[in-house]
């Protein structure tokens, strides 16, 4: 179980040129008050738009809505501390790895810290450049594992691909890019890359926001757990890799009648109490390309339904 | 500007006075100048810091007026010695617990004999216990290696017995691994059960064993015990201790081979080597690290210009890939002889070539760290890529330690005009463990290959990687020329090199992968007067005996320090 007030942290990674620095971009632009800090290896690299910078020192750049940027050389448990411990604390991390960093061993580092948990792998591929990638002598094994530790896999610059072109059957018959998620010019939802962040919870409130929908890429739907679920199960639930679920979030009523916080993203899932009174409901989101509802209510339906 | 002399009689006798001083003249039992025009003199006239000569005294008195000095004429003198990777944290760790299980000479000229049990280190460390002030402070040592203590590991209740209420901290020979008490563990939040990391065992109980693997565990802990993140920088109390083991060693030339150079680094670095009394020239070269390939190249053109006489700027290194003891060198096929999967990339290869293809232009050294072989060809095939596109004249592009290269890559070195500094003193110290565990016999007996290099005509310096291992470039050639390893074997003798080709490599060798062979590293007309000054002849000792030569002191830029008055 996740400490009540450990910040999220979403591992971004994937070689060089994948978009990575893009994607911090557009999450910077999409925040909408919501306080971001990134943590990126090295500032040269970084390149942020610069109207959404308001003041630039050594260690931080302040930027618009209340968001930072720190680069954190060479002690990246140091720099995450200190994130935790700003007087304006952020909502959430957003670690840039370098291009040839193991996600999965940043993530073994940052469980070392009590201040931070890792919410998720977000690795980033180049669609043009991943084939040759993954021929490649000297870097093969490397894209290889930031692609097997990854929640989330984005196939980037999908719009540089040719519908015809065989990257299409190569990706199908690669089983670990089976869920990736094709993306162009690193836009993703904010939902989709670092959760449903949004702290209002209502069964309201996630209806309308699930009715919204998404882009044409993902359904959305509101899932209501019965009373007293076990929320580990569940969460563990959610993971199941038949479902392709992306993300989930919501709250269940615990056997112990405790209210509490439910996650999942790709095969990671974690709980935490919730820090209020919560009524149950949790928001379901996967990509209409893998849906299939038969299997989502065969594979949930020891712990509620999609209807009310 | 001299006008004045001719206004005051007594100024002009000053000058005649001061003229006369200005040529001194050092008598030798022999001098080996390694200057092929001139292998040996007898007598060795320096002006202004500077050689003005070799030669016997009849042929150096031409030079006019001058002092005779004859405080060498039972020595034997040598160009000062070159170390070409080295880091100036060795001064630093001086002021922890010596634990290295090998005897080692401090910056005092104290000999710390080795600890050869865990129980000795214990011992050591309780010792120091008691001479620590507040009861809370932290205890650090360093240089502990398990391995040759039949490689025990030992635990936190091992340090524990030293004392639980003050953090300690011991790091490893190798400087990958720390062992800490439970003190430290418990400042460092990790005294607790549940951690799943790949760098921190855990004992029965589900707490860690205090053995802690790689940076990313050791950072939490190591701030408490003394070893911070700017570890590798030397402060300026280090810088003075480090000067002090040069001199002992017959170092003259010094490199810090993966300096941060922050501003605040350099500006003390300037102001310690600037003092007159400073006794080595220091080679810092700036580590590529957290910082894009540009802007890497545009901070080290601008501190190049920051150069002194004493500290020489403008040089980059990158490192290519971890350690093979460590399991982190990037490996060609087979890979690691115990079946360990394949080590780290700590640069990607595209932005080394980056790195390449901008210093090339602006006409910077790179020096790179690779220690698998595949790690080498990966440099190798960047620097290819890179020199297609910007020719570089005498780039003298060099690989650090590139241990297993194989015959065929010291070919590519040859034909893409690199260097090399192939860590000689590593065989000794790990080659049993690397014949036993990491690559096997056979490429284990092919490791820091000098005679390979040699017969390729790779330009090739020899080192010790201080702290890692000793500084002492005689030390390093007698690794070279025998290939011992500590457990007394000679571990591919196809390898070894004769010593007048290991003198080289510690002297003119080291100095071309600097680009300061037209300033030191031979006793010629005009270079630097910096001497190693010796007890003994390294050409005629047993090669066995290489490495017992007793070093009297040295001479740097016409400045003599005597090792027995530091």
């Amino acid at each position: 179980m996740i400490g009540p007030k450990a910040l999220p942290v979403t591992i971004i990674s994937g070689y060089l040129g994948a978009g990575k620095t893009t994607l911090v971009n557009n999450a910077l632009r999409k925040a909408n008050g919501l306080k971001l800090a990134i943590l990126v290896n090295e500032f040269g690299n970084l390149a942020i738009d610069e109207d959404l910078i308001i003041a630039q020192d050594d260690n931080m750049i302040s930027l618009a809505g209340g968001c930072i940027c720190c680069s954190y050389g060479n002690d990246m448990l140091l720099s995450l501390k200190e994130l935790t411990s700003l007087d304006n604390k952020p909502d959430h991390i957003i670690l840039e790895a370098s291009g040839v960093a193991i996600p999965s061993a940043i993530e073994s580092s940052i469980s070392l810290i009590t201040e931070c948990f890792t919410e998720s792998i977000v690795s980033i591929i180049d669609c043009e450049q991943i084939q040759d990638q993954l021929n490649d002598k000297y870097i093969a094994d490397t894209v290889i594992s930031q692609i097997q530790s990854a929640d989330i896999i984005l196939a980037n610059k999908a719009d540089l691909i040719k519908s015809d072109s065989p990257f299409h059957n190569w990706k199908e018959n690669h089983e670990v890019l089976n869920k990736a998620i094709l993306v162009s010019h690193s836009d993703v939802d904010l939902d989709i890359f670092l959760g449903i962040t949004r702290q209002d919870w209502s069964p309201n409130k996630i209806r309308k926001k699930a009715d919204k929908g998404h882009t044409n890429k993902f359904w959305s739907k509101v899932f209501f757990p019965r009373a007293l679920v076990d929320p580990k199960k569940l969460s563990e639930a959610l993971t199941q890799s038949n479902l392709f679920l992306v993300r989930a979030k919501g709250h269940v009523s615990g056997p112990d009648a405790k209210i509490y916080e439910v996650q999942s993203v790709g095969h990671r899932s974690y709980i935490k109490l919730a820090n209020k009174e919560k009524l149950p409901g949790l928001v379901l989101i996967g990509t209409k390309e893998h849906m299939d509802f038969d299997l989502l209510n065969q594979g949930l339906k020891e712990f509620g339904s999609f209807s009310a | 500007m001299f006008s004045f002399l001719y206004i005051d009689g007594s100024i002009k006798d000053e000058f005649k006075q001061l003229g006369k001083k200005m040529i001194t003249i050092y008598s030798a039992e022999k001098i080996i100048t390694m200057n092929p025009a001139r292998p040996f003199a007898s007598h060795l006239a320096v002006k202004e810091g500077k050689i003005l000569g070799t030669g016997d005294l009849a042929e150096l008195e031409k030079w006019g007026d001058y002092n005779l000095d004859d405080s060498f004429k039972n020595k034997v003198i040598m160009p000062g010695f070159v170390e070409g990777h080295a880091h100036t944290m060795e001064g630093t760790l001086w002021r922890y617990v010596y634990c290295g299980y090998f005897d080692r000479t401090d910056p005092d000229g104290k000999v710390w004999s080795g600890a050869k049990t865990i129980e000795e280190v214990i011992d050591r460390l309780k010792k120091a216990d008691k001479e620590l002030l507040g009861s809370d402070d932290a205890l650090s040592g360093w240089q502990l290696d398990p391995i040759y203590m039949g490689n025990k590991r030992v635990s936190r209740a091992d340090l524990d017995r030293v004392s639980k209420t003050r953090p300690i901290g011991i790091l490893h020979a190798s400087g990958h691994i720390m062992n800490v008490n439970s003190k430290a563990l418990e400042l460092g939040g990790l005294m607790k059960t549940g951690i799943n990391h790949p760098g921190i065992p855990l004992d029965k109980e589900g707490y860690p064993t205090g053995e802690l693997y790689g940076p990313d565990a050791m950072t939490p802990v190591g701030v408490h015990v003394g070893f911070n993140r700017s570890l590798t920088d030397s402060d300026e109390a280090g810088l003075i201790a480090f000067g002090k083991l040069c001199v002992r060693t017959g170092v003259t030339t010094v490199t810090d081979l993966a300096a941060r150079l922050t501003e605040d680094g350099v500006d003390a670095m300037i102001k310690i080597t600037n003092n007159k009394n400073y006794p080595a020239c220091v080679v810092a070269l700036k580590v590529f690290l957290g910082a894009t390939a540009k802007e890497t190249v545009e901070l080290v053109q601008a501190l190049k210009k920051k150069s002194t006489e004493r500290l020489r700027l403008g040089r980059i290194k990158a490192v290519a890939d971890g350690s093979i003891q460590g399991f982190s060198a990037r490996m060609r096929w087979p890979g690691y002889h115990n079946g360990a999967p394949n080590g780290l990339w700590y640069t990607a290869p595209d932005q080394l070539s980056d790195l390449y293809k901008l210093s090339l232009e602006a006409g910077i050294q790179v020096h790179t760290h690779t220690n698998g072989d595949e790690a080498t060809e990966m440099a190798l095939d960047m620097l290819e890529g890179a020199l297609r596109k910007y020719s570089s004249p005498d780039h003298r592009f060099t690989l650090q330690h590139c241990q297993l290269a194989d015959a065929a890559q010291f070919r590519r070195m040859k034909k893409l005009d690199m260097c090399v500094n192939l860590f000689a003193n590593h065989h000794y110290y790990w080659g049993d463990e690397h014949y036993r565990l990491t690559v096997g016999p056979d490429r284990a007996s092919r490791m820091n290959a000098c005679k390979t290099a040699l017969k390729t005509k790779v330009p090739m310096a020899i080192h010790s990687d201080a702290p890692v291992t000793p500084l002492g470039p005689l030390f390093t050639a007698w690794c070279a020329v025998t290939r011992e390893t500590a457990s007394g074997r000679i571990q591919g003798e196809e390898e070894r090199i004769a010593i007048e080709d290991a003198m080289y490599a510690i002297t003119l060798g080291a100095a071309y992968t600097l680009h300061m062979d037209d300033e030191i590293g031979s006793l010629e007309t005009g270079k630097r007067a910096d001497l190693a000054i010796l007890e003994e002849d390294p050409f005629l000792v047993n090669p066995n005996e290489l490495k017992d030569i007793k070093v009297w002191g040295t001479m740097q830029a016409g400045r003599i320090f005597d090792a027995s008055l530091l």
